[in-house]
Formats: structure tokens, C-alpha cells, sequence
């Protein structure tokens, strides 16, 4: 034993060192390996975590991860954004109180990964963080720097979630990267409402069935449209009354709308092209019976006119024009080899009263006819409603 | 003034003082390597462990990682000796030769090239190279061809650039972090300015990292020992006072690093001083002036040799950096400068006992005139300034 500890104890013991270091060594520096990826998801999850101040820690969420196509900015077809995590944040006594979801989008290029903080009890986005993204910063001023010079991002703090034009206002010259922001919050909006119960995406179905100006003149002043719509669920009908804008006022008759629904009306009735509301009645006057309206012409303050009905409130006893900005005699826009302004509205306004004729449109003041056209066929759908309807 | 053991030629110098041999001599270039060592285990370990950022077990790892260089170095080289010295097959004779052979030192300095996260296994394979294949196999101790430790980090760095490219992402346990520079060396980030044409920016280059100053004191990302400028410096000075090395290597390896830097950085259209200041201060230039330069073996005994030596040096450390595929430059241009100081030791050597004699004007020619064209090329190669040269000389045409 001796001589053989004598002749070989010396390499055994360096080969020994040798595999130790190897083994312990080894393990040491995998364990230090491994302290890396340890190391950036802690530094991860603390930065994820200033998005919400009262944040307190994060505990991994369990999400949906929903599938559902987004287009890409560019056109080039759809895509499914990625959950990349998700996380519940607590407060200092542990309370739920948000959750934070970090998706993938597709921006000016792939790899857009954003993280939104929408709040539990609000139903609003806290706040967004860009974690990493690969558009374009190449330029100084422009494209992804551009949403920062003109604080893009702000639009996302506090956003409500029960927006009905959940969208964001993009920034020229970067309109794919906010694009794929956009898509990033709406997706976020998505697994919100898929993993969570007690929340609903609002969705809006109005059908526009009729629009027609108000010519009642007792609620003349109070409302200028009157709307029939069927809506929700349930395909609840309502007569409503809209302002100029074709914003609600107040239910005529049915099942009143709910909030959102209200909110997306006006441009229900806009899309429908049921009418033009080009045309605005001003005032009544019920003690001297005179209608002022105004018609948008080519100029955008328009044509105004004063009509006033006889006592019986069957016709009218005068039309004036009070006021008119249109210049279509101006050499400038061409075409129009009549007298000098207002001779069409005043020509409108001679074959009405004389002959009951509504002019065809006069060339070279194709808007301004337009415009006279829209309010003498008002006028005459007035008569008719105050005669009875014939 | 030298001192030679008497009698008949040939003749052995002999130390000039009592106790001034090798070993002293080792003894002190461990002891210049302190400050590296020290700075090293601060950034890596010590004050991530402060800032909170890592455990105690992490905080120990650089200087684990270190020791082990050395360790490993010494320990294979006493299995080389129990293999090759039949004689000496017990521990007396195998400490013997090992305190004659200095292992520690080409494994330390091995561990401090290398990032604090490569794998263990990677630094027995490559303190292998360096030991057996870059030491031994040459004869030993004083017989080394190339730099040992410098062999072993090149053949490491090539064959599992991949792992170590990887683990290079992430210095420290700090570094994971810090989002301003995403992982890039400086040197990878001055990498990404070729073919942009773009001018170099202080910006891009120094901002990610802090300052110059954050260079100088070596809080930037890189590997163990290379980030410290201040540690070095301080190397520097101990073996310089020591006589260890000659102070001239370095100053003249950096400053020729410094000035051809600032000539492209003029030409790529930012004559700051920062950015040679940043070239110099980046990478491995002021470790390997420090500590590989100087090595005595691998490198000219003349003092016009070691002079040429740093000039050659620095204009291919420049040339790889600024030209090359690797951002880095300093270890390939060793490398090779480890081949030809040989050749560079003989034609000094002529040169100085023969200046104006034959064939001393051939042999300066030589250098000089291989120096002067390197430089050129290295100039005219430099993507970013090649149309500034050609359009300030007018040398489109030739070139």
C-alpha cells in the first residue's frame, strides 16, 4: 500500500483535483448560469411592477391567451398577437388589484412586445411599458422616435376600457408602429375580458331604420332629427331625438338606449346616409312664426335663410336670405358665367316663390345650388307635414 | 549594469542583486496582477452584492473563478511533469519543477480574459491549451512561442465562440439590468458602425456605458480583468518600479493604439479626443500592454525589439479592430506579433550593434518600411474613412 501510494499517490491526487474541480467547480458555475436567467426575471417582473404605483409584488396569472387575428399595419394579411405573460399584481396587503398582460405585436417589423397594466377595479388601463420593440430609431425625429417626441404614450395612460373607439391616435410618418400599439392595448382589452368574468367587451349593434328632420314645430327648437333604431340584444326598437351632430337628446318612444350605445350613435346614423345634416334649423319663432335655418354651402358658413309662415302655419308668407358666404363668381373657381353673388340663391329663391319650381343645380355653383336645393326640398317636406301630409 | 557568471563563454547573466531572479521576478508580476484581481472581484462580485443584486454564494464566484485559472494551470502541469519526468515521479520532485515553472500565472491571467460566466469546463479545456499545448509542449517555462494564456483564451474564443458569445451578453449580475446598452460590449457597439458610413458619435459609443471615466475606472461591461484601466494602471506602475517589465512596451503599444484611432476617428468625422481615449480604454488594449506585451518570453529581450514589438502591435491591433471581423483585435494581433518576435528580436538585435554597417540599413528598411505600410493599409482599409482618404489625397486612382 505504502509503495503504491508512494508511486502513484502524487497523479492520483492531481487527477482527484482535477475531477473535483470539474464536479463542484462545474456545479458552482452552473448554479452561477442558471442565476442569470434568475436574476432577469427578477429584474424583469420589478420593472414590470413600476407600471402600477401601489404595486406591491407579482404572482404569475394564468391567462386565456386568447387567439384572435389582428391585421398588420402594412396590409400584408393577419396575425395572431402572442401573450408573452401575464401577471396579477398585488398591493402591500396582497389584494388583486391589476393585471398585467405582455404581448407580441407586429409593428413596422415583428417583435413589438408591450406590457399593459389594466386595473381590476377601474376597467382602465393603468399604464404601458415598451419592453423591447424593433422599429425604426435610426432617425432622429421620426418613426418610433416620433411616438416619443409626441407623447404617443401618454394616450394609453387611464384609457377607459369601455371606450367604444378603443383606438389610439396614431402619429404620422410612425402610423405601423402605432398601429401595432394599438393592436397590442386591444388585445390586452381582449384577454382582460376573456379571463375575467365580471368584465365585458361592449358590443354596439344598431341598425339605423329611418332619419328624417323634426318638422314639428313645437319640439322644432328642442331636436332636429328624429331616428328609428332597433338595438342590443333583444333588437329593442326606439324613436330618438338627435341634435345637428346626430348626438342623442332624449327617447321619443321604446326602450331607451344604454350609454354605450348613445356614445356610438351618432356614427350609426352617419354611416346609414339616411341624411345630410348640411342643413340646420337655427331658431323658431313661434310668436312671430319664423324659421331661421342654415345650409352649408361651399363655404362652410353657409347660407342662411328666414322663412316665415302665415298664421295658420300652412305656407309660407317670405323667404329671405339673411346671409350668404358663397363666391362662386369669384374667378378663381371657373365655370360659372352668371351674375355676380348671391344671383343663384336669389334665382332659387324667385322660381320657388313664383313657380314652385326648385331649380336644377347651376353650373359653376354646383354647391351653392346643392345647398338651396337641400333647403327648399326641406321647406317643402315642412309645408307638407303642417298641411297634414299632403 | 549586467552582471555575467564568470569563466569561459558562453556566459550565463546571472541576477544583479542577491534574490533578483526569477522567481522575484514572478513573484512580483503576481503581485502587479493584485489590483486586477481585486477590481475584478469588486465590480463582478463585491458591489453587485451590495447593490442587493446577487447572493453571497454569487459574490464569491469571480475570485472563485480566478483562483481556479491559476489552480488549474498548476495542476496540469503537474501531471504533465509526473507524466513526462520519469525521475521525479513524487511530490518533492513534482513541487520542484513546479516552483521553477510559474503555472499560476498564464491560468490567472487565462481566468481574467475570460467572462465571469464561462463555464468551468471551458476553463479547463482552454487552461489545457494554454499550459500544456502553449507551454509545455514548447519546453516549458522560458521555451513558449506564443503567450500561454493568450493561446488558450484564442482557441477557446474560436472553438466554443458560440458559448462564450452567448454567456459574453451578460458580464455580471448588475449588467442584467441595465437596458441602455442591451448587452453590447463597447466594442460590439463600435462593431455595428461598420458600413453605416455614419461618423462615430460619443453618444453611441460612451453614453450607453456612463463616461469616460466610467471607462477609466472599468464599470463597463467586459471580460474579468480587461475593463479596469485604473487597476491596470496601477499594475502598471508596481512593475514598471519593480523592473519587471519595461515601462516603455506599453506607453508605446497604447499611444500607437491612441493616435491611429484618432486619425480614423478624424476621418470618420469626429476628431474628439474621446474617441482614441475610448479606443484605448476599451477591450483587452491596456490588460495586454500591461501583462501580455511585456511577457519576457513570447515577446523581444532588446530594447529596439520590444519597441518595434509594441509598434507592430498596435498598428495590427488597430487593423483587426477597426477592420476584422472580431471587434476585439488584441488577442489575434498578439498572436501574431508572438510569431515574429523572433524575428524582430534578431534584426533589432543586428540593428542596434550595426546601424549604419551591413546589413543594419537593410534590416531598419525592413521594419520600418513593413511598419509604414501596415499603417497605410490599415488607414485605407478602415471603412468609415477610406473616402475621407481618398478624397483628402486624392488617392482613389492608386488605391
Amino acid at each position: 500500500m505504502k509503495n503504491f501510494l508512494n508511486k502513484y499517490g502524487i497523479i492520483i491526487s492531481l487527477s482527484l483535483a482535477l475531477l473535483l474541480i470539474f464536479i463542484f467547480g462545474g456545479m458552482y458555475s452552473r448554479y452561477m448560469t442558471n442565476q442569470i436567467d434568475v436574476h432577469e426575471q427578477e429584474r424583469y417582473e420589478e420593472k414590470l411592477l413600476t407600471i402600477v404605483d401601489e404595486g406591491s409584488s407579482l404572482e404569475e396569472f394564468a391567462s386565456s391567451g386568447l387567439e384572435t387575428e389582428f391585421n398588420k399595419p402594412n396590409g400584408t394579411g393577419t396575425y395572431q398577437p402572442e401573450l408573452i405573460d401575464s401577471f396579477l399584481v398585488k398591493d402591500k396587503d396582497n389584494n388583486d388589484i391589476a393585471i398585467i398582460y405582455v404581448v407580441e405585436t407586429y409593428g413596422n417589423s415583428e417583435g413589438l412586445k408591450v406590457a399593459f397594466a389594466l386595473s381590476l377595479e377601474e376597467d382602465d388601463i393603468i399604464d404601458m411599458m415598451v419592453i423591447e420593440h424593433n422599429e425604426t430609431v435610426s432617425e432622429p425625429g421620426q418613426f418610433y422616435n416620433k411616438l416619443i417626441d409626441e407623447n404617443f404614450f401618454e394616450q394609453f395612460e387611464n384609457k377607459d376600457l369601455d371606450v367604444i373607439d378603443f383606438t389610439v391616435d396614431a402619429v404620422s410618418d410612425a402610423t405601423y408602429s402605432s398601429k401595432g400599439f394599438e393592436v397590442a392595448m386591444q388585445y390586452a382589452r381582449e384577454l382582460y375580458a376573456d379571463d375575467f368574468d365580471d368584465y365585458e367587451i361592449i358590443e354596439i349593434n344598431i341598425q339605423v331604420n329611418s332619419v328624417n328632420y323634426n318638422y314639428d314645430l313645437t319640439t322644432i327648437n328642442d331636436y332636429q332629427f328624429i331616428a328609428n333604431i332597433t338595438f342590443g340584444k333583444d333588437n329593442n326598437e326606439a324613436s330618438v331625438a338627435l341634435d345637428n351632430d346626430f348626438n342623442y337628446l332624449q327617447i321619443i318612444s321604446g326602450v331607451e338606449p344604454t350609454a354605450s350605445e348613445i356614445e356610438a350613435l351618432p356614427n350609426y346614423i352617419a354611416d346609414s346616409g339616411e341624411v345630410s345634416n348640411s342643413l340646420r334649423v337655427v331658431s323658431y319663432d313661434d310668436t312671430t312664426n319664423t324659421i331661421e335655418v342654415r345650409v352649408r354651402g361651399y363655404s362652410s358658413a353657409g347660407i342662411i335663410m328666414e322663412i316665415e309662415l302665415n298664421s295658420s302655419l300652412t305656407d309660407y308668407n317670405s323667404i329671405d336670405i339673411i346671409s350668404t358666404n358663397e363666391n362662386y363668381d369669384d374667378p378663381y373657381n371657373g365655370g360659372y358665367d352668371g351674375a355676380e353673388a348671391p344671383a343663384v340663391e336669389d334665382e332659387y329663391l324667385v322660381e320657388y316663390t313664383n313657380n314652385d319650381v326648385i331649380m336644377d343645380s347651376v353650373a359653376g355653383a354646383t354647391r351653392t345650388s346643392e345647398a338651396m336645393i337641400d333647403a327648399l326640398t326641406w321647406l317643402d317636406q315642412l309645408l307638407v307635414e303642417l298641411n297634414g301630409g299632403s | 549594469m549586467a552582471r555575467f557568471a564568470g569563466g569561459k563563454a558562453p556566459f550565463i547573466r546571472i541576477a544583479n542583486e542577491k534574490g533578483e531572479n526569477t522567481k522575484r521576478i514572478m513573484r512580483d508580476f503576481l503581485i502587479g496582477l493584485l489590483p486586477v484581481i481585486l477590481f475584478s472581484w469588486y465590480k463582478n462580485g463585491i458591489s453587485v452584492y451590495l447593490d442587493g443584486n446577487i447572493s453571497v454564494l454569487e459574490m464569491f464566484y469571480p475570485l472563485f473563478f480566478i483562483i481556479m485559472g491559476g489552480l488549474l494551470a498548476y495542476i496540469m502541469e503537474g501531471i504533465f511533469f509526473y507524466i513526462t519526468d520519469k525521475d521525479n515521479r513524487n511530490l518533492k520532485g513534482i513541487m520542484r519543477r513546479l516552483n521553477t515553472s510559474y503555472a499560476v500565472i498564464p491560468g490567472v491571467i487565462l481566468a481574467l480574459l475570460l467572462p465571469l460566466y464561462t463555464p468551468i469546463w471551458i476553463l479547463m479545456f482552454a487552461a489545457f491549451i494554454a499550459t500544456i499545448v502553449g507551454k509545455m509542449l514548447f519546453g516549458g517555462f522560458g521555451n513558449n512561442v506564443f503567450n500561454p494564456a493568450l493561446l488558450g483564451y484564442a482557441v477557446v474564443g474560436f472553438t466554443f465562440s458560440g458559448i462564450v458569445t452567448d454567456i459574453n451578453v451578460i458580464f455580471n449580475g448588475s449588467e442584467i439590468v441595465m437596458d441602455s446598452y442591451a448587452g453590447a460590449t463597447p466594442l460590439g457597439t463600435l462593431a455595428s458602425f461598420r458600413g453605416t458610413g455614419d461618423a462615430f458619435s460619443y453618444q453611441a459609443l460612451v453614453e450607453p456605458y456612463g463616461n469616460l471615466w466610467d471607462f477609466f475606472l472599468g464599470t463597463i461591461p467586459g471580460a474579468l480583468g480587461e475593463t479596469s484601466a485604473f487597476a491596470i494602471l496601477i499594475g502598471f506602475i508596481w512593475l514598471a518600479f519593480r523592473k519587471v517589465i519595461k515601462w516603455f512596451t506599453p506607453i508605446i503599444y497604447i499611444a500607437t493604439v491612441f493616435g491611429l484611432s484618432w486619425l480614423i476617428g478624424i476621418m470618420a468625422g469626429d476628431s474628439g479626443v474621446w474617441f482614441p481615449t475610448y479606443s484605448i480604454l476599451t477591450g483587452g488594449v491596456m490588460f495586454a500592454a500591461v501583462y501580455m506585451a511585456t511577457e519576457p518570453v513570447s515577446t523581444p529581450t532588446n530594447p529596439l525589439g520590444k519597441i518595434f514589438f509594441a509598434l507592430f502591435l498596435g498598428v495590427l491591433t488597430v487593423l483587426f479592430r477597426f477592420v476584422g471581423s472580431l471587434p476585439e483585435g488584441v488577442g489575434t494581433s498578439l498572436i501574431v506579433m508572438n510569431i515574429f518576435a523572433i524575428p524582430i528580436d534578431t534584426y533589432s538585435g543586428v540593428i542596434r550593434t550595426k546601424l549604419f554597417k551591413k546589413p543594419g540599413p537593410l534590416y531598419i528598411s525592413i521594419l520600418v518600411g513593413v511598419l509604414i505600410i501596415l499603417v497605410i493599409y490599415t488607414l485605407v482599409a478602415s471603412g468609415n474613412m477610406y473616402t475621407a482618404i481618398t478624397s483628402l489625397f486624392n488617392l482613389g486612382q492608386v488605391i
